[in-house]
């Protein structure tokens, strides 16, 4: 089992991109990237080389869904494990973008304090 | 609850928790002092499209910054912003779909866009707030009543929505019991049908929770619907109990408009 040090997180949110990136550094101890849109993902995502990926769903442009689809024709991106955030958390949302290759969801607002841990609980039920 | 019991396994610094809480109160200051400029610029887009009830442009830059306030309010633990948001993010949806984006719609809207400016003014103690979202829900709503339904059959909700579309109701839809626990904790509702298997929490449990809770809407009428009688716990409260067999969509109009008077 691999180490979850690097985490990339695409939101188009300044507020909530802000609140995310020190949660994820300084009560997870990630190394960070944020990226604003699914292009800008697309762009950085090879070079980042993310352990683990989160995709917020509702973006304008590439929305987050549309985002996954991209990454995974990247070879380099084609297993990495992606995880969806969303207000959106209905069962049937929830099983469809399990279907589109996610591990899980993550509910939007997500609490600061514990977004670390459940990106590490994700992650490790994907048994990397 | 100390740093250790919140860090989880492997790389975390424990020792940073306190520091990323005093950052993330002092972005939450940040936060709330650009909120009154963020009320100007709504208050704007609203000026536009009661002048030019078609500018698609104001209608869509609104949506999108109400709803982005939402969305950050929830993050920054600010439930009541993303009550009041989520309201008004109703309020432009009904208004575009009914092509009424003209004076009345302006009023209700400037009123929530002065209840979000209250927010940031006070911080805290936020019931004189509640109980004015209330009343502007009532007004939006006018004569209709809030029906909360929860279940998680499309053909079961298919039916409801048959059975109560003639009603003078606003009808929500949800099909986890615990997200509609939640919702319950911030929006008020006439009315919840709830029926027995639900996801992640079951009916019975998600009204003996709200019952046993001190949630403002604890004493909401509720209507369990079931395949089976009986076997109901007296704490879940339910005003009524109506079986899932071919007079559903009946019992239901006619048990509704009782509780309701309507």
């Amino acid at each position: 089992m691999g180490t979850l040090s690097k985490v990339m997180y695409v939101e188009d949110e300044p507020d909530i991109q802000a609140v995310a990136k020190l949660a994820l550094e300084m009560v997870g101890g990630y190394t960070v990237k944020i990226c604003s849109s699914g292009d800008e993902a697309l762009r950085e995502a090879v070079a980042f080389a993310p352990d683990m990926i989160l995709l917020d769903v509702m973006m304008p442009g590439m929305d987050g869904p549309t985002t996954l689809k991209a990454l995974r024709e990247l070879p380099d991106l084609a297993n990495t494990p992606v995880a969806f955030m969303t207000a959106k958390v209905q069962p049937q949302e929830v099983a469809q973008y399990k279907a589109l290759g996610a591990l899980d969801v993550i509910a939007k607002p997500f609490d600061p304090m514990n977004l670390a841990n459940q990106v590490r609980a994700i992650w490790e039920s994907g048994g990397k | 609850m100390s740093p250790e019991s919140k860090a989880g396994k492997g790389n975390e610094t424990p020792g940073n928790l306190d520091a990323f809480q005093e950052l993330l109160a002092a972005m939450r200051r940040d936060f709330v002092g650009e909120i009154p400029d963020k009320c100007f610029a709504f208050e704007e887009k609203i000026l536009q499209l009661e002048k030019n009830p078609g500018d698609l442009e104001a209608f869509n830059e609104l949506y999108r910054g109400v709803h982005s306030l939402k969305g950050s309010g929830g993050t920054y633990g600010l439930s009541i912003l993303t009550s009041i948001c989520h309201q008004l993010e109703n309020l432009l949806t009904e208004a575009r779909n009914r092509n009424v984006l003209g004076s009345e719609f302006a009023t209700k809207a400037f009123a929530h866009v002065d209840l979000i400016r209250q927010v940031a003014l006070k911080q805290t103690d936020f019931e004189v707030i509640e109980s004015k979202l209330e009343a502007l829900r009532r007004l939006t709503l006018q004569n209709r009543k809030s029906v909360l339904i929860v279940d998680s059959s499309r053909l079961m909700t298919d039916l409801y929505r048959k059975s109560l579309d003639k009603l003078p109701l606003q009808l929500n839809f949800m099909d986890s019991g615990l997200a509609a626990l939640g919702r319950l904790l911030h929006e008020p509702f006439d009315l919840v049908i709830v029926g027995r298997e639900l996801k992640e929490l079951g009916g019975v449990a998600m009204m003996a929770a709200l019952r046993l809770s001190q949630i403002r809407q604890r004493e909401i009428p509720a209507i369990l619907v079931s395949s089976k009688g009986g076997g109901i716990p007296e704490q879940a409260g339910f005003t009524a109990n109506i079986l899932r067999d071919q007079y559903l969509a009946d019992n239901l109009q006619s048990v509704v408009k009782k509780i309701l008077k309507l």
